[in-house]
């Protein structure tokens, strides 16, 4: 059985394909720039054409994130927490807790072994502990997305962001550049900021290993160094948890396709 | 001559006319048939911030007393002829511009609200205020009122804490008396220990209808919505009782009779909103997305004592029917029975979780939450703790939230 997850973000819509719920087949993603519908319909032809699949061989396709409710085509809905606590223990079997610091909002949640969320946590209405915040710093810094965790890497004296909102933080990283702080210590500033945001949001939830950062930022080095030294413990990290939401929907869409088959909906209905 | 209804051919056995004449006002409501039509009504009404039934009322000749959240003692207000009307804040309509130049941005948005209606005359078919003093803020309305309205009078309601003082009963016996004095110069006429019994009779036949309707959503959730269930006990806040009780009573008709599937649907109680009021579109969104309410603490106003027998004293027994409820919410400081209370509200729904509900600032809605969540956590229950503002437009998270929390109870 082929099923298909697809995390649709407010930034980036990401994809998985999966071959009875346990072999990934493909991964990819694409920038939303607006049209999510359309964007995911292409990354379907995209991951289609990856694992040598044609569109109609998908037998389930579950949806995620921000737009969940946006694609007709989709078998079911399951919201971020759901989907990335799935992902996330199909990468890391003992993880017990989760980071996602995605475009709009920053969540943890702790979960069983089996995947399923015990208790969560989100932030709410505010830019300053989510990825948006990265992005505004890329722009305003001129540093492109990608280059900002190796250069912040360099950092020696982080230089800590008290403002609460993304917008008063802005004016502070400005007024950084203008006192002539390094770029590093700024970068890692930003990065630290966020993580002491999604900190605080793990003591809520009550922090257990293993930790596992899933969503975004996870190809952020400086965001996973900075979230390590907050939290003062290891967290995993892998290139797949990028797809963490896209492919904890398309295992659940698998476990969904397997009651079905148990139990036939009658025709019509 | 205005034109009257003839209000009596729908009241029940024994049930008392209104103490003034009805005017062609509340003639929709005294005509509608359906539910659907109840609750379009309701929302007309919420969506007024000029407190349409009250003009109504005024009309007819009537005066208005307006009532803070949680509790009042209606019964005395309209013993003395009067309407008492609930202000639960000026819901998602209302802009607010000069009440923010008064309160500070870390207070509940009900405070504001309520002032901002004062300071704009919204509240003028209110003819007097009674506050509760519930939290502080509330204890502060007050005074603000006193001072921005200094025509009209307002009143702050001392309740008791403690319960099992024997000074506890003649104590709010004389603050009930306190109140007395000022309602009676406002109705122009004198407290009568008669008309409080038919206003007592008449308030049971309205908790009763109330309660009923409570015991339906818990039992059979399926057969009334929350959005239904809510609007219907709002109005018992807003109407006339003598048209509220009839219209609930040809409500609960429709209702009981009704046939509809159950749903795969999750159990939850939901705590906090006993003050201030979350949107509608939260509400609905609650039961969108799986679960059944079939506990809540909505409109406790109609629901603080099951049954009041009026008895030679009703003023004593109004009273005692306060101190001795089983009424455990936020507003009583119970903080060594809040965790056995919460577990045996959800033994008796058969809830499946709890879901806070609490409003930004909420101090007695938050305090309590902090004793709630160790007992379900001990006894390993599920629960989502949300917060709302009246102003609330957008509602992804809410739903992200909800879902979450329903999905990680439906999936194993």
């Amino acid at each position: 059985m082929i099923t298909g997850g697809l995390d649709l973000g407010a930034g980036v819509i990401k994809g998985a394909l999966l071959e009875d719920g346990r072999r990934v087949l493909a991964t990819a993603s694409l920038p939303s720039r607006g049209t999510p519908v359309s964007a995911a319909r292409r990354l379907m032809d995209e991951l289609g054409e990856t694992a040598n699949i044609a569109p109609g061989d998908v037998d389930y396709l579950c949806t995620t994130g921000f737009g969940r409710y946006s694609i007709p085509e989709r078998n079911l809905q399951v919201s971020d927490f759901t989907s990335s606590a799935r992902g996330a223990i199909f990468l890391f079997p003992k993880t017990r807790m989760i980071v996602d610091v995605g475009t709009q909002a920053s969540r943890t949640m702790s979960i069983s072994e089996t995947g399923k969320v015990l208790k969560f946590k989100m932030n709410e209405k505010c830019a300053a502990g989510a990825g948006r915040f990265v992005d505004r710093c890329s722009k305003y810094l001129q540093v492109p997305l990608e280059e900002m965790g190796p250069k912040a890497l360099a950092s020696e004296h982080p230089k800590l962001i008290s403002s609460v909102c993304a917008v008063l933080a802005e004016t502070e990283i400005i007024n950084n550049v203008a006192e002539g702080v390094p770029l590093p210590d700024i970068l890692m500033g930003v990065f630290l900021s966020l993580s002491q945001r999604a900190y605080s949001l793990m003591r809520y939830v009550g922090i257990q290993p293993e930790v596992t950062l899933v969503g975004g930022l996870v190809r952020n080095v400086g965001m996973v160094k900075a979230l390590r030294d907050t939290v003062g413990m290891d967290v995993n990290v892998a290139p797949d948890a990028y797809y963490a939401a896209a492919l904890g929907s398309a295992i659940l869409g698998h476990s969904r396709l397997l009651k079905l088959a148990q139990a036939p909906r009658p025709a019509g209905g | 001559m205005p034109e009257l209804l003839h209000i009596q051919s729908l009241l029940g056995e024994g049930e008392l006319p209104p103490p003034v004449d009805i005017s062609p006002d509340f003639r929709e409501f005294t005509q509608a048939q359906s539910v659907e039509e109840m609750v379009r009504l309701a929302q007309e009404v919420l969506a007024d911030p000029t407190f349409p039934t009250a003009r109504a009322w005024r009309k007819a000749g009537g005066k208005a007393v307006g009532c803070f959240p949680v509790y009042t003692p209606q019964e005395l207000v309209h013993s003395l002829g009067m309407l008492p009307v609930s202000m639960q804040g000026g819901g998602e309509n209302l802009e607010i511009s000069r009440a923010d130049a008064a309160l500070g941005s870390f207070l509940c948005s009900i405070s504001k609200s309520t002032l901002e209606m004062a300071l704009t005359g919204l509240l003028d078919p209110i003819d007097a205020f009674v506050f509760p003093y519930i939290c502080d803020v509330s204890r502060n309305l007050d005074g603000i009122f006193a001072r921005v309205l200094p025509d009209r009078p307002s009143h702050m309601l001392h309740l008791p804490q403690n319960f099992s003082s024997p000074a506890t009963i003649p104590f709010l016996v004389a603050e009930y008396r306190s109140l007395l004095e000022k309602l009676e110069r406002v109705a122009g006429r004198p407290f009568s220990q008669e008309d409080l019994r038919a206003s007592i009779e008449l308030f049971n036949e309205q908790r009763a209808l109330v309660a009923r309707l409570a015991a339906l959503k818990r039992d059979a959730p399926w057969k009334v919505t929350l959005l239904e269930y809510y609007l219907l006990l709002r109005l018992g806040g807003l109407l006339p009782r003598e048209v509220h009780i009839p219209l609930l009573r040809r409500a609960l008709a429709e209702i009981e009779g009704r046939e509809r599937k159950n749903k795969d649907a999750i159990r939850v109680i939901v705590i906090g909103p006993f003050c201030e009021q979350p949107t509608l579109e939260l509400l609905q969104l609650v039961e969108d997305v799986g679960c059944y309410v079939v506990g809540e603490e909505f409109q406790m106003l109609h629901r603080w004592c099951p049954h009041i027998e009026p008895g030679a004293d009703p003023l004593q027994s109004l009273a005692t029917s306060y101190v001795r409820t089983p009424i455990d919410i936020g507003v009583r400081s119970t903080p060594t029975t809040k965790g056995a209370a919460v577990l045996s509200r959800v033994d008796d729904a058969k809830a499946q979780g709890v879901v806070f509900l609490t409003a930004k600032f909420c101090e007695p809605a938050l305090e309590d939450v902090v004793l709630y969540r160790r007992a379900l956590e001990a006894r390993g229950l599920p629960y989502l703790h949300m917060e709302f503002e009246e102003k609330s437009t957008t509602f992804e998270q809410a739903r992200l939230q909800l879902e979450t929390f329903v999905e990680s109870i439906l999936f194993d």
